[in-house]
This record gives C-alpha cells, structure tokens and sequence, in this order.
C-alpha cells in the first residue's frame, strides 16, 4: 500500500487515488487492502498510461455519514444514480485499460482504481521494515489544504521508502493544487530515480522539479503555496527535505525530537536581533513572527532544511511527518503519550485530541507516522 | 573540446547479444556507432558488427561531416551486410545510428529504430524518429511517441541495412558551442525501458557519461521482464 490523499470531509469522503500506488484507508490500518503492481511484476512489456497532460481526476465516493432521516427516500433514490453514475465510470475505465497495467507515469493522470481492483497476489511474508499510519481532519476551515503521500511500504528493500506531507495555504487561492501538485511530484519521481539515486539528491532533485513545475503552474495566478516535509528511508537511515512551517520529528526512547527548523520570519528577526539591528523582544513578540519565510509558490525558493547524511535509525524508532494544525493544538508530551502506543493506535488517538480539543478556529491538520523495525 | 564518453551492451534476457557499440575518439572528435543486429541464427549479431567496422573505417579516412561522406558511409555499410548475406547465405540485417563530432560541430544519421537524443544543458533538443511502422502510426496521428513502446507493430521496421530499403536519414550539422551538449545513441531494448523525461532526470544527476549510462540501466532493470531484447547505449558528454 502506498498512497496519495488529499480528503475533503463533507459529509462523505473523497479521496484522489494515483494509479499504481494504491488508495489509503482510514488511519490506523498498516494492512494494505489495495497495493500498486510493483514494475518488477509485470509479465508483458512494461506499460503505462499514457494519454494527454491534463489532469483527470475522478473520485471514488465512499458515503460514510448516513444521511438525514427524513426525505430518506429522495436521498436514498439521488444516491443511488450518483453510484450507478460511479459504476458506469468505473466500467469504462476498466474496459480502456484491459490490456494495460496500472502504474504511475511521470504525466499528470488520476484515474480512480476502486477497491479490490489490481491487487496482485501477495507478496514474501517477510515483516515489513518500515509501516505508516496517518491522521487527517479538515479542523474548522472550509476544505482541506494539507496532503500527504508515501510510497509502498513492502518495496523497502528494493527503494526504500518515501514520505511526503505538504500543507497548502488557505488563504490564499489553490493552497490545495500546491500541495497536492507537490506530493505528486515526489511520489512519481520516487517511482523511478529511487532504482539508482542516493536519497539525499533525490530529494533535491525532486524538490528542484517539484520547483519548477509549481512555479509554471502558478504563473499569472494570485500568490499560492505550500509548505513540504519529505522523508525517505533507506538502509536503516533516515533523509529528510523541509521548505516551510510543517514539521518532522523524530520519537525514539519515548521521547519526541523534532528534526527540521521552520522557515518563519521569526528566524530572521533572529538574525537581526544578534546584529543588534532589533531588540531582543521582537524575536518573541512580533506579531508577523510566525509568517512562512519560504514555500513552494513563492518563487524563488529563499531556503530549505535538509540534513546531508542520513540518520541512522533503529529499531521502533517512529518518524511523524506534521501539519501545524497538529502541533499548533497539542503539546509536545501529548503526542508522545500517543506514541507509545502501535502507530495505528497512536494515530487515531492523535486525531482524537485534536478533535477533542475543539479550537475555534482549528487548522487542517494531517500526521503521517513511520515506524522503523530492522 | 573535452569530449567524454561511455557506453554499454547487454544482452538482457536472450542468450545472444545481436547488438554493436563502437565508439572511435581521436583528438579531432569522436564517432560513435550503434547497431541493433536483426535477422535470426546469430547472424544479427554478424551483421551489426560488420556494418559497426565500416562506419569506423570510413571515418578514419576522412571528416564525416558532410551529407555526401554519411551517404557514402551509409552506403558501404549496406555493402558490408549484404556481402555478409551473399556469404552465408542469410538474411541478416541492421539497423544504424551513427554520431560524427569534430570541431564543435556534430552530425549523424539513421536507419531504423535505433535511436539518438541530443540534450542541451540537461533537456531533451532532438529525437530521431524511428524507420518503424510505429511510428507511422504516430505520423498519423493513431498513437503518440511515448505510446510507440506498447505498439503491437513495435518491433517492424521500415529500413535497415541490407534490407530493401537501406536509406539513410541525415542531420543538419549542429553548432556544439554554448551550454552542456549530451548524446544518447541506443538500441530499442534500452529506449523500450526508460522514458525521455527519466533520461533528462537521470542526466541531472549524472557526474559522466557511464554514471548516466548507470542509472538508465539500473532503471531499466527494474523494469524489464524476463526475456528482455539486448540493449545497448552509448553517451556522450561535451
């Protein structure tokens, strides 16, 4: 199982699939109920779809919330064509593809790959060494802007594994087609320089493409953007690429250490205040403090945090890739107490206080958690 | 101007490799050859080298820069097959490409589906299209170029030396002044494998011409299946 997920709660869940990298259920789950066709599997010529560049993304519906009891008759009879409408879809889809294998390509397509559909035998029962786990909610803001994706854990040994987590800005128009853009954009370059590049220039080099494609895409559009963790893992260590406020940390022997530094002004007024060019009390108490300094969409990109060497990782050691909807609302030594526990369970707990927490003005929030066995 | 250069063959997942690299560098510049050898009982293999030793030959004796020297070096490769063919009483056959540099300047030509791509400060500037009927089918708007890889006519080919038709097709000369010029010449067992933007992606990376040589095959093995045809690449860097 790998995945891409940019989920919009609205009373049912939608969710982008890429084809070949399989869908995400809900958090907690570390058994893949759909897995891509690994590339090494394919018995005929190597295949992909390759139709026009422009995005076709077409979502599966999953209703989760039952709806009112009243009129339940019209909603039921307005469900039923919306699924029928699903079915044909689906079914068309099927029928173009017959003879191909589903797999990411470097062009820009989504076609949904429903449930059940392309799940190959299973793989050696080998325990996986790397498993994930994610949160999502949408907090109190009108849709979702955060996405997250990773690649699939069972092909560790052969590429390692990737992870990408990327909070679009609300506020400003198209925070979603940027971070959405951007987990794309790692997930397929992974796809194939993972066969032959160390990670460290494969996060660069996918940054500087992720780079460049954002930037034509935002030409002539108002300001939009995104922030970015990225993470891959490969024998046994642990590389990590960050442009903006989100963060990733790292939880060994019960504690929580974060890794990466935010790109916020506050870092600068830093600067400045050692300078003696501001007084001291600014760094704290600016109120622009907290303004992203650096993300995909500005341009220009003015800075990122990277480490150069890999961290070498051990076993039960967990990674979590966060939003600032997640740490913005709990503190350090919550989300430790959740990580004690199986990353599923840690999980859904997370997710739970940040509910439970019920900020007014709640951010999206999205947690990607890896853990680590040798 | 310091030209580097590199290249590979394998014979995948066939018993024989019917492929031919050769690359010839002097001070003046370099000539590459590429064949992909066609025509059964190992006489592909015959076919692609004897075709491989004339295009070398002809550039000892002389610039091959001109379309006249290509056309004529075309031509006595052709020979070269069908003298093979006359001899062992076979039908084998080759494709060509073949790359001249010197002085800056660089030409080259083809015949068949062995392909060149020429990059310019890591992107992709040219293609050759293929002798095939593939890509007549993209020619006519059927399929597009990246789609030629799952054709069922993909392995057809329209010309190849000591077949029917033998015509070469020729470059312009291309000035080599300015920015970083990179050249893959291959076989389509390797182009079949790796896709032009993995090209461009794998050359960013690349420190020389055998590192990018590297990384395309690494790719490429991921990928392949079991029996896979020969593959061959050749890459120059200047």
């Amino acid at each position: 199982m790998g995945g891409l997920s940019c989920t919009k709660l609205s009373g049912s869940e939608l969710l982008l699939n890429i084809p070949g990298l399989g869908g995400l259920e809900d958090s907690g789950q570390t058994e893949p109920t759909e897995t891509t066709l690994p590339a090494v599997e394919e018995t005929e010529a190597w295949q992909t779809e390759a139709e026009t560049v422009t995005e076709e993304t077409q979502a599966v519906t999953e209703p989760d919330v039952q709806g009112p009891a009243f009129n339940s008759g019209w909603l039921y009879a307005a469900l039923a064509l919306v699924v029928l409408l699903l079915v044909c879809l689906v079914a068309d889809t099927l029928r173009k593809s017959k003879k191909r294998a589903k797999q990411a390509t470097l062009k820009q397509e989504t076609t949904p790959v429903p449930a059940g559909e392309g799940v190959p035998a299973p793989e050696a029962v080998a325990p996986l060494c790397v498993t994930a786990a994610v949160l999502q909610g949408q907090g109190a803001r009108e849709d979702q802007q955060d996405c997250y994706g990773y690649s699939e854990p069972a092909r560790y040994a052969q590429q390692g594994v990737l992870a990408v987590v990327a909070d679009g800005m609300g506020g400003l128009a198209n925070g979603s087609v940027v971070s959405s853009a951007l987990v794309r954009i790692f997930q397929e370059g992974f796809q194939s320089m993972a066969a032959y590049a160390q990670p460290d220039e494969l996060l660069l080099e996918m940054a500087a493409q992720a780079n460049a494609q954002i930037n034509e895409m935002l030409r002539g559009t108002p300001r939009s953007g995104s922030t970015l963790v990225s993470a891959v893992i490969r024998d046994g260590k642990l590389y990590f690429l960050t442009v903006g406020d989100s963060h990733i940390y790292l939880y060994r022997g019960g504690a929580l250490l974060q890794l990466n530094r935010e790109h916020i002004y506050q870092e600068e007024l830093a600067v400045k205040a050692i300078n003696r060019e501001v007084p001291l009390s600014r760094v704290q108490g600016d109120r622009q403090a907290h303004s992203l300094t650096s993300y995909f969409g500005i341009g220009k990109i003015p800075g990122l945090d990277r480490n150069a060497k890999g961290i070498k990782l051990i076993t039960g050691d967990r990674i979590l890739l966060a939003t600032d909807g997640v740490f913005g609302t709990l503190p350090d030594q919550r989300l430790e107490r959740a990580l004690e526990h199986d990353i599923g369970d840690a999980a859904k707990q997370i997710e739970e206080a940040v509910r439970e927490a019920d900020r007014p003005y709640q951010d999206n929030f999205t947690g990607l958690i890896l853990e680590y066995r040798e | 101007m310091n030209i580097k250069t590199a290249s590979l063959s394998d014979c995948g997942g066939r018993s024989i490799n019917d492929d031919t690299v050769r690359i010839r560098q002097d001070e003046d510049g370099v000539c590459v050859f590429v064949g992909d050898g066609l025509g059964g009982y190992a006489g592909g293999g015959q076919a692609s080298q004897a075709a491989a030793e004339a295009v070398l030959a002809a550039s000892r004796r002389g610039s091959l820069l001109t379309e006249e020297r290509l056309l004529s070096t075309a031509e006595q490769a052709d020979q070269a097959v069908r003298k093979l063919q006359a001899e062992s009483r076979g039908n084998m056959k080759t494709t060509l490409v073949t790359l001249a540099i010197e002085d800056g300047r660089a030409r080259w030509m083809h015949v068949g589906d062995s392909r060149l791509y020429h990059f310019r400060d890591g992107r992709l500037q040219f293609q050759t299209m293929d002798h095939s009927v593939s890509q007549m089918a993209v020619l006519m708007g059927e399929i597009t170029r990246e789609q030629i890889r799952f054709h069922e006519d993909r392995n057809r080919v329209l010309r190849a030396l000591g077949g029917e038709n033998a015509k070469p097709e020729i470059s312009p000369t291309v000035m080599l002044t300015g920015g970083q010029d990179a050249f893959l010449l291959c076989t389509d067992g390797f182009w079949e494998y790796v896709y032009e933007p993995e090209m461009e992606q794998a050359l960013r990376l690349a420190k020389d011409p055998e590192d990018w040589l590297e990384r395309m095959k690494k790719l490429l093995q991921t990928r392949v299946p079991e029996d896979n045809d020969n593959f061959t690449a050749a890459a120059v860097f200047c």
